[in-house]
Protein backbone atom coordinates (compact mmCIF):
# COMPACT_ATOMS: atom_id res chain seq x y z
CA UNK A 1 0.00 0.00 0.00
CA UNK A 2 1.52 3.07 -0.80
CA UNK A 3 0.39 5.80 2.00
CA UNK A 4 0.03 9.52 0.57
CA UNK A 5 0.28 12.49 2.40
CA UNK A 6 -3.07 13.80 0.93
CA UNK A 7 -6.89 15.59 1.50
CA UNK A 8 -8.64 14.00 -1.12
CA UNK A 9 -10.39 10.80 -1.83
CA UNK A 10 -9.61 9.25 -5.62
CA UNK A 11 -12.81 9.02 -7.14
CA UNK A 12 -14.94 5.86 -6.91
CA UNK A 13 -18.18 4.63 -7.60
CA UNK A 14 -20.59 4.21 -4.94
CA UNK A 15 -23.17 1.50 -4.90
CA UNK A 16 -25.90 0.66 -2.35
CA UNK A 17 -27.31 -3.13 -2.53
CA UNK A 18 -30.52 -3.55 -0.99
CA UNK A 19 -29.98 -6.83 -0.38
CA UNK A 20 -27.34 -8.92 1.04
CA UNK A 21 -27.41 -11.57 -1.75
CA UNK A 22 -27.29 -8.20 -4.32
CA UNK A 23 -24.58 -7.08 -2.04
CA UNK A 24 -22.76 -10.54 -1.82
CA UNK A 25 -22.81 -11.03 -5.84
CA UNK A 26 -21.08 -6.75 -5.95
CA UNK A 27 -18.34 -7.79 -4.02
CA UNK A 28 -17.83 -11.37 -5.87
CA UNK A 29 -17.76 -9.53 -9.07
CA UNK A 30 -15.84 -6.76 -8.10
CA UNK A 31 -13.06 -8.12 -6.01
CA UNK A 32 -10.14 -6.19 -4.58
CA UNK A 33 -11.91 -3.18 -6.33
CA UNK A 34 -14.43 -2.77 -3.78
CA UNK A 35 -14.60 -2.19 -0.07
CA UNK A 36 -17.43 -2.49 2.06
CA UNK A 37 -18.60 0.65 3.56
CA UNK A 38 -20.42 1.65 6.72
CA UNK A 39 -20.21 3.94 8.82
CA UNK A 40 -16.84 4.98 6.96
CA UNK A 41 -15.28 6.38 10.24
CA UNK A 42 -12.46 4.56 9.27
CA UNK A 43 -12.55 3.72 5.35
CA UNK A 44 -12.90 7.64 4.65
CA UNK A 45 -9.52 8.27 6.41
CA UNK A 46 -7.86 5.25 5.19
CA UNK A 47 -9.65 6.96 1.86
CA UNK A 48 -8.10 9.97 2.20
CA UNK A 49 -4.22 9.09 2.64
CA UNK A 50 -4.68 6.03 0.00
CA UNK A 51 -4.64 2.65 1.85
CA UNK A 52 -7.75 1.70 0.54
CA UNK A 53 -8.34 2.81 -3.61
CA UNK A 54 -10.86 1.21 -4.07
CA UNK A 55 -12.99 1.52 -7.47
CA UNK A 56 -16.14 0.87 -5.37
CA UNK A 57 -17.55 1.80 -2.55
CA UNK A 58 -20.20 -1.02 -1.32
CA UNK A 59 -22.72 1.00 1.25
CA UNK A 60 -24.25 -2.00 3.27
CA UNK A 61 -26.40 0.39 5.33
CA UNK A 62 -29.20 -0.55 3.71
CA UNK A 63 -29.51 -3.81 4.26
CA UNK A 64 -32.19 -4.62 6.60
CA UNK A 65 -30.54 -7.83 8.21
CA UNK A 66 -27.48 -5.76 9.32
CA UNK A 67 -29.34 -3.63 11.56
CA UNK A 68 -30.83 -6.03 14.17
CA UNK A 69 -30.52 -5.42 17.73
CA UNK A 70 -32.59 -8.44 19.38
CA UNK A 71 -32.72 -11.04 22.16
CA UNK A 72 -33.96 -14.35 20.58
CA UNK A 73 -36.12 -16.36 22.53
CA UNK A 74 -33.08 -18.45 24.50
CA UNK A 75 -31.71 -14.89 25.34
CA UNK A 76 -28.80 -14.28 23.20
CA UNK A 77 -28.36 -10.69 21.81
CA UNK A 78 -28.00 -10.57 17.76
CA UNK A 79 -26.62 -7.59 16.69
CA UNK A 80 -26.09 -6.80 13.20
CA UNK A 81 -22.85 -5.23 11.95
CA UNK A 82 -24.47 -2.30 10.91
CA UNK A 83 -25.73 -1.57 14.58
CA UNK A 84 -23.23 1.48 15.25
CA UNK A 85 -21.63 1.86 18.76
CA UNK A 86 -23.68 4.43 19.46
CA UNK A 87 -26.76 2.18 19.28
CA UNK A 88 -24.76 -0.23 21.48
CA UNK A 89 -23.69 2.29 24.01
CA UNK A 90 -27.24 3.62 24.96
CA UNK A 91 -29.07 0.09 24.86
CA UNK A 92 -30.61 -1.51 27.85
CA UNK A 93 -30.06 -4.50 26.84
CA UNK A 94 -26.31 -4.46 26.04
CA UNK A 95 -25.60 -2.02 29.49
CA UNK A 96 -27.54 -4.78 31.56
CA UNK A 97 -26.33 -8.15 30.15
CA UNK A 98 -22.35 -7.04 28.34
CA UNK A 99 -21.73 -4.32 30.23
CA UNK A 100 -18.35 -4.67 29.22
CA UNK A 101 -19.62 -3.67 25.43
CA UNK A 102 -21.88 -1.05 26.66
CA UNK A 103 -18.48 0.48 28.42
CA UNK A 104 -15.91 -0.12 25.20
CA UNK A 105 -18.95 1.33 22.79
CA UNK A 106 -18.76 4.59 25.16
CA UNK A 107 -15.31 4.82 25.20
CA UNK A 108 -14.59 4.80 21.25
CA UNK A 109 -13.94 7.78 19.36
CA UNK A 110 -16.67 10.91 20.21
CA UNK A 111 -20.54 11.36 20.17
CA UNK A 112 -20.66 11.98 17.22
CA UNK A 113 -18.19 9.17 15.83
CA UNK A 114 -20.33 6.90 17.80
CA UNK A 115 -23.41 8.00 15.49
CA UNK A 116 -22.02 6.23 12.44
CA UNK A 117 -18.88 4.19 13.69
CA UNK A 118 -20.61 0.25 13.59
CA UNK A 119 -19.71 -2.99 15.57
CA UNK A 120 -19.20 -4.24 11.44
CA UNK A 121 -16.63 -1.82 11.04
CA UNK A 122 -14.75 -2.14 14.24
CA UNK A 123 -14.63 -6.02 13.84
CA UNK A 124 -13.36 -6.37 10.42
CA UNK A 125 -10.71 -3.29 10.94
CA UNK A 126 -9.65 -6.15 13.18
CA UNK A 127 -7.34 -3.28 14.84
CA UNK A 128 -5.50 -4.87 18.12
CA UNK A 129 -6.75 -2.50 20.06
CA UNK A 130 -10.33 -2.19 19.05
CA UNK A 131 -12.60 -0.99 21.79
CA UNK A 132 -15.69 -3.46 21.04
CA UNK A 133 -13.18 -6.71 20.12
CA UNK A 134 -11.90 -7.59 23.73
CA UNK A 135 -15.32 -7.47 25.15
CA UNK A 136 -16.80 -9.68 21.87
CA UNK A 137 -13.88 -12.51 22.79
CA UNK A 138 -15.29 -12.49 26.57
CA UNK A 139 -18.41 -13.32 25.98
CA UNK A 140 -17.75 -15.40 23.09
CA UNK A 141 -19.89 -13.97 20.39
CA UNK A 142 -20.24 -15.94 17.01
CA UNK A 143 -19.81 -14.13 13.75
CA UNK A 144 -22.56 -14.78 10.95
CA UNK A 145 -21.13 -14.29 7.59
CA UNK A 146 -22.88 -14.73 4.32
CA UNK A 147 -20.85 -15.54 1.09
CA UNK A 148 -21.85 -16.76 -2.24
CA UNK A 149 -22.16 -20.28 -0.79
CA UNK A 150 -24.66 -18.92 1.69
CA UNK A 151 -23.84 -18.22 5.37
CA UNK A 152 -21.54 -19.39 7.76
CA UNK A 153 -20.94 -18.60 11.34
CA UNK A 154 -17.61 -19.11 13.42
CA UNK A 155 -16.27 -17.67 16.75
CA UNK A 156 -15.59 -13.84 16.58
CA UNK A 157 -11.93 -15.28 17.80
CA UNK A 158 -11.55 -16.68 14.17
CA UNK A 159 -12.03 -13.82 12.26
CA UNK A 160 -8.77 -12.05 13.91
CA UNK A 161 -5.67 -13.08 12.07
CA UNK A 162 -3.31 -10.48 12.23
CA UNK A 163 -3.16 -6.78 12.55
CA UNK A 164 -5.74 -5.00 9.91
CA UNK A 165 -6.42 -8.80 8.75
CA UNK A 166 -9.80 -10.46 8.85
CA UNK A 167 -10.20 -14.19 7.50
CA UNK A 168 -12.80 -12.65 5.96
CA UNK A 169 -13.25 -13.87 2.10
CA UNK A 170 -13.15 -10.81 -0.53
CA UNK A 171 -16.77 -12.05 -0.94
CA UNK A 172 -18.30 -12.24 2.12
CA UNK A 173 -20.06 -10.01 4.43
CA UNK A 174 -20.12 -9.84 7.97
CA UNK A 175 -24.23 -9.97 9.06
CA UNK A 176 -24.35 -10.20 12.97
CA UNK A 177 -22.65 -11.01 15.90
CA UNK A 178 -24.41 -13.15 18.36
CA UNK A 179 -23.84 -13.18 22.23
CA UNK A 180 -24.69 -15.90 24.29
CA UNK A 181 -27.50 -15.58 26.56
CA UNK A 182 -25.75 -13.67 29.69
CA UNK A 183 -25.20 -16.60 32.62
CA UNK A 184 -26.20 -15.44 36.05
CA UNK A 185 -24.23 -14.28 38.62
CA UNK A 186 -21.24 -13.64 35.96
CA UNK A 187 -19.80 -9.55 36.73
CA UNK A 188 -17.69 -8.04 33.84
CA UNK A 189 -15.98 -4.98 32.90
CA UNK A 190 -13.46 -3.32 29.94
CA UNK A 191 -10.78 -0.94 31.18
CA UNK A 192 -9.81 1.00 28.72
CA UNK A 193 -6.11 2.42 29.14
CA UNK A 194 -5.41 5.60 27.54
CA UNK A 195 -3.43 9.44 27.77
CA UNK A 196 -6.92 10.66 26.41
CA UNK A 197 -10.44 9.88 28.03
CA UNK A 198 -12.04 10.49 24.63
CA UNK A 199 -10.86 10.46 21.10
CA UNK A 200 -7.51 8.00 21.46
CA UNK A 201 -7.11 4.39 20.30
CA UNK A 202 -6.89 2.08 23.75
CA UNK A 203 -3.03 1.45 24.64
CA UNK A 204 -3.77 -1.37 26.41
CA UNK A 205 -7.48 -2.42 26.69
CA UNK A 206 -8.60 -5.13 29.24
CA UNK A 207 -12.39 -7.41 28.95
CA UNK A 208 -12.56 -9.47 32.05
CA UNK A 209 -15.83 -11.82 33.64
CA UNK A 210 -15.88 -13.43 36.90
CA UNK A 211 -18.49 -16.18 37.48
CA UNK A 212 -20.13 -17.06 40.13
CA UNK A 213 -19.36 -18.50 43.60
CA UNK A 214 -20.45 -22.13 43.77
CA UNK A 215 -17.15 -23.70 41.77
CA UNK A 216 -13.78 -24.21 42.95
CA UNK A 217 -12.51 -22.10 41.54
CA UNK A 218 -15.15 -19.41 40.32
CA UNK A 219 -14.42 -19.42 36.86
CA UNK A 220 -12.94 -16.37 34.70
CA UNK A 221 -12.25 -15.00 31.49
CA UNK A 222 -9.51 -12.08 30.19
CA UNK A 223 -9.34 -10.62 26.83
CA UNK A 224 -6.52 -8.39 25.97
CA UNK A 225 -6.16 -5.30 23.41
CA UNK A 226 -3.20 -3.49 21.93
CA UNK A 227 -1.16 -6.06 23.68
CA UNK A 228 -0.61 -8.64 20.51
CA UNK A 229 -1.20 -8.49 16.38
CA UNK A 230 -4.77 -9.30 17.13
CA UNK A 231 -7.11 -9.04 20.69
CA UNK A 232 -6.31 -12.19 22.69
CA UNK A 233 -7.72 -14.23 25.05
CA UNK A 234 -5.49 -14.84 28.20
CA UNK A 235 -6.01 -18.25 27.88
CA UNK A 236 -3.00 -19.72 29.73
CA UNK A 237 -3.94 -17.64 32.35
CA UNK A 238 -7.33 -18.74 32.54
CA UNK A 239 -6.20 -22.78 32.06
CA UNK A 240 -3.37 -22.02 34.81
CA UNK A 241 -6.51 -20.16 36.90
CA UNK A 242 -8.49 -23.31 36.53
CA UNK A 243 -6.10 -26.08 37.23
CA UNK A 244 -4.33 -24.41 39.94
CA UNK A 245 -6.80 -21.85 41.37
CA UNK A 246 -7.50 -19.82 43.34
CA UNK A 247 -4.52 -18.35 42.64
CA UNK A 248 -3.57 -14.33 44.34
CA UNK A 249 -5.00 -11.89 41.58
CA UNK A 250 -1.38 -10.69 40.94
CA UNK A 251 -0.14 -13.88 39.81
CA UNK A 252 -3.48 -14.09 37.54
CA UNK A 253 -1.94 -10.81 36.28
CA UNK A 254 1.23 -12.10 35.70
CA UNK A 255 0.41 -15.18 33.47
CA UNK A 256 -1.88 -12.30 31.34
CA UNK A 257 0.89 -10.08 31.06
CA UNK A 258 3.35 -13.55 29.96
CA UNK A 259 1.10 -14.53 27.20
CA UNK A 260 1.15 -11.02 25.12
CA UNK A 261 3.18 -10.46 22.54
CA UNK A 262 3.04 -6.21 22.31
CA UNK A 263 4.94 -3.71 20.50
CA UNK A 264 6.72 -0.44 21.11
CA UNK A 265 5.13 2.32 19.22
CA UNK A 266 4.47 5.43 19.55
CA UNK A 267 1.89 5.16 22.22
CA UNK A 268 4.00 3.31 24.43
CA UNK A 269 6.84 0.46 24.76
CA UNK A 270 6.17 -3.26 25.16
CA UNK A 271 7.59 -2.76 28.16
CA UNK A 272 4.89 -0.35 30.10
CA UNK A 273 1.95 -2.08 27.89
CA UNK A 274 2.79 -5.54 29.69
CA UNK A 275 3.33 -3.71 33.57
CA UNK A 276 0.39 -2.50 33.04
CA UNK A 277 -1.89 -5.76 31.92
CA UNK A 278 -0.62 -6.68 35.15
CA UNK A 279 -1.99 -4.32 36.87
CA UNK A 280 -5.58 -3.78 35.28
CA UNK A 281 -6.14 -7.79 35.02
CA UNK A 282 -5.26 -7.55 38.77
CA UNK A 283 -6.88 -5.05 39.51
CA UNK A 284 -10.14 -5.70 37.56
CA UNK A 285 -10.43 -9.36 38.72
CA UNK A 286 -10.24 -8.26 41.92
CA UNK A 287 -13.54 -6.07 41.88
CA UNK A 288 -15.24 -7.90 39.81
CA UNK A 289 -15.13 -11.15 42.40
CA UNK A 290 -15.98 -8.76 45.39
CA UNK B 1 -17.09 10.88 -13.44
CA UNK B 2 -20.95 10.20 -13.54
CA UNK B 3 -22.58 11.80 -10.41
CA UNK B 4 -25.54 10.62 -8.67
CA UNK B 5 -28.93 12.33 -8.30
CA UNK B 6 -30.07 12.58 -4.10
CA UNK B 7 -33.07 14.04 -2.75
CA UNK B 8 -32.97 15.35 0.98
CA UNK B 9 -33.69 17.61 3.49
CA UNK B 10 -31.82 20.29 4.59
CA UNK B 11 -32.79 22.97 6.72
CA UNK B 12 -36.42 22.06 6.80
CA UNK B 13 -35.97 22.37 2.70
CA UNK B 14 -36.23 19.64 0.43
CA UNK B 15 -33.62 19.88 -1.97
CA UNK B 16 -32.75 18.03 -5.17
CA UNK B 17 -28.66 17.89 -6.05
CA UNK B 18 -26.52 16.04 -8.11
CA UNK B 19 -23.17 15.10 -6.44
CA UNK B 20 -19.83 12.92 -7.29
CA UNK B 21 -19.69 10.06 -5.48
CA UNK B 22 -16.44 10.74 -3.99
CA UNK B 23 -17.53 13.92 -2.42
CA UNK B 24 -17.82 14.26 1.23
CA UNK B 25 -21.02 15.57 2.66
CA UNK B 26 -19.14 18.64 3.90
CA UNK B 27 -18.17 19.52 0.44
CA UNK B 28 -21.03 19.67 -0.62
CA UNK B 29 -22.55 21.66 2.32
CA UNK B 30 -19.84 24.17 1.70
CA UNK B 31 -19.25 24.25 -1.71
CA UNK B 32 -22.12 23.16 -3.96
CA UNK B 33 -25.27 24.72 -1.29
CA UNK B 34 -23.53 27.29 0.11
CA UNK B 35 -23.73 26.47 3.91
CA UNK B 36 -20.24 27.56 4.95
CA UNK B 37 -21.55 27.43 8.56
CA UNK B 38 -19.98 24.19 8.84
CA UNK B 39 -16.35 24.10 8.85
CA UNK B 40 -13.26 22.21 7.73
CA UNK B 41 -10.68 21.53 9.96
CA UNK B 42 -9.10 18.18 10.04
CA UNK B 43 -11.72 16.29 7.53
CA UNK B 44 -10.78 13.46 9.73
CA UNK B 45 -13.25 13.14 12.04
CA UNK B 46 -10.78 14.41 15.01
CA UNK B 47 -11.70 18.30 15.20
CA UNK B 48 -15.59 17.85 15.22
CA UNK B 49 -15.78 21.46 13.54
CA UNK B 50 -17.79 19.84 10.41
CA UNK B 51 -20.39 18.54 13.06
CA UNK B 52 -24.07 18.51 11.27
CA UNK B 53 -27.19 16.59 12.63
CA UNK B 54 -28.00 14.05 10.30
CA UNK B 55 -32.14 12.56 11.21
CA UNK B 56 -31.28 14.42 14.60
CA UNK B 57 -27.37 12.66 15.43
CA UNK B 58 -24.52 14.55 15.42
CA UNK B 59 -21.92 13.29 12.25
CA UNK B 60 -19.09 14.35 11.18
CA UNK B 61 -19.93 15.81 7.88
CA UNK B 62 -16.08 15.00 6.70
CA UNK B 63 -16.63 11.23 7.16
CA UNK B 64 -19.98 10.84 5.69
CA UNK B 65 -20.38 10.96 1.86
CA UNK B 66 -22.51 13.32 0.01
CA UNK B 67 -24.37 10.43 -2.14
CA UNK B 68 -25.24 9.28 1.56
CA UNK B 69 -27.39 12.00 2.50
CA UNK B 70 -29.95 11.18 0.04
CA UNK B 71 -33.61 10.57 1.42
CA UNK B 72 -32.12 11.96 5.31
CA UNK B 73 -32.73 15.10 7.14
CA UNK B 74 -29.94 17.51 7.47
CA UNK B 75 -29.15 20.51 9.90
CA UNK B 76 -26.58 22.68 9.81
CA UNK B 77 -26.03 25.53 11.97
CA UNK B 78 -27.57 27.99 9.69
CA UNK B 79 -30.58 26.39 10.72
CA UNK B 80 -30.85 27.08 14.66
CA UNK B 81 -31.94 30.50 14.15
CA UNK B 82 -35.36 30.54 13.25
CA UNK B 83 -37.25 34.08 11.91
CA UNK B 84 -34.54 35.53 12.32
CA UNK B 85 -34.41 34.82 16.19
CA UNK B 86 -31.65 33.33 17.73
CA UNK B 87 -31.43 29.86 19.12
CA UNK B 88 -31.43 29.92 23.02
CA UNK B 89 -28.26 27.95 22.19
CA UNK B 90 -26.65 30.58 20.33
CA UNK B 91 -28.01 33.19 22.74
CA UNK B 92 -26.64 31.66 25.47
CA UNK B 93 -23.06 31.37 23.82
CA UNK B 94 -23.12 35.15 22.67
CA UNK B 95 -24.35 35.82 26.59
CA UNK B 96 -21.86 33.41 28.30
CA UNK B 97 -18.56 34.63 25.58
CA UNK B 98 -18.61 31.10 24.48
CA UNK B 99 -16.31 32.02 21.77
CA UNK B 100 -13.63 33.92 20.89
CA UNK B 101 -12.61 33.15 17.08
CA UNK B 102 -15.35 30.73 16.35
CA UNK B 103 -14.13 28.52 14.26
CA UNK B 104 -15.38 25.30 16.14
CA UNK B 105 -18.39 27.64 17.36
CA UNK B 106 -20.88 25.57 14.58
CA UNK B 107 -19.78 22.42 15.66
CA UNK B 108 -20.06 22.64 18.95
CA UNK B 109 -23.65 24.00 18.57
CA UNK B 110 -24.66 21.07 16.72
CA UNK B 111 -23.26 18.58 18.46
CA UNK B 112 -24.62 20.45 22.35
CA UNK B 113 -28.25 20.98 20.22
CA UNK B 114 -27.97 17.05 19.23
CA UNK B 115 -27.10 16.33 22.94
CA UNK B 116 -30.29 18.24 24.05
CA UNK B 117 -32.46 16.44 21.95
CA UNK B 118 -32.12 13.04 23.59
CA UNK B 119 -30.86 15.15 27.26
CA UNK B 120 -32.64 18.34 27.47
CA UNK B 121 -31.00 19.22 30.89
CA UNK B 122 -27.29 18.01 30.80
CA UNK B 123 -25.07 17.85 33.74
CA UNK B 124 -21.31 19.85 33.11
CA UNK B 125 -19.91 16.24 33.04
CA UNK B 126 -22.55 15.42 30.17
CA UNK B 127 -21.67 18.15 28.30
CA UNK B 128 -17.74 17.63 28.62
CA UNK B 129 -18.33 14.20 27.37
CA UNK B 130 -20.26 14.88 24.92
CA UNK B 131 -18.44 17.80 22.86
CA UNK B 132 -15.05 15.57 23.52
CA UNK B 133 -15.21 15.14 19.78
CA UNK B 134 -15.05 19.28 19.46
CA UNK B 135 -11.83 20.72 19.69
CA UNK B 136 -11.58 24.60 20.70
CA UNK B 137 -7.71 25.64 20.55
CA UNK B 138 -9.21 29.66 22.05
CA UNK B 139 -11.96 29.22 24.68
CA UNK B 140 -10.21 26.53 27.07
CA UNK B 141 -14.24 25.16 26.82
CA UNK B 142 -15.66 26.26 30.09
CA UNK B 143 -17.64 29.31 29.17
CA UNK B 144 -18.69 26.73 26.37
CA UNK B 145 -20.02 24.01 28.90
CA UNK B 146 -21.46 27.04 31.06
CA UNK B 147 -23.20 28.41 27.98
CA UNK B 148 -24.58 24.30 27.00
CA UNK B 149 -25.92 23.46 31.11
CA UNK B 150 -27.57 27.32 30.95
CA UNK B 151 -29.52 26.86 28.07
CA UNK B 152 -30.38 23.24 29.92
CA UNK B 153 -31.71 25.03 32.82
CA UNK B 154 -33.24 27.66 31.24
CA UNK B 155 -36.79 26.83 31.98
CA UNK B 156 -38.68 27.55 28.54
CA UNK B 157 -35.72 26.04 26.98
Amino acid sequence: MAVRKGRKMKPFQYLHPTSLDEAVGLLHDLGRDAVVFAGGTDVIPLMRVGALEPQVVVDVKRLADLHELQQDNEGRLHIGAAVTVRELECSTVVGASYPALATAAASLGSYSVRCRATIGGNVCRASPSGDLLSPLLIYEAEAVIRGPGGQRSCPVSQLFVGPGQTSLEVDEVLVKLVLPAAAPGWHSAYTKHSPRRAMDLAVVGVAAAVGPNGSEPRPIRVALGAVAPTPIRATVAEQEWMARGPLPWDEVGRLAAAACRPIDDLRASADYRQHVVTVLVARMLHSLAN
Amino acid sequence: MAGIAIRFTLNGQLTDLEVQPHHTLLKCLRDELGMTGTKEGCANGDCGACIVLMDGKPVNACLVLAAEADGHDIMTVEGLAQGGKLHPLQQAFLDHEAFQCGFCTPGMLMTAYGLMLENPHPTPEEVRFALAGNLCRCTGYERIVAAVVATGEREDG
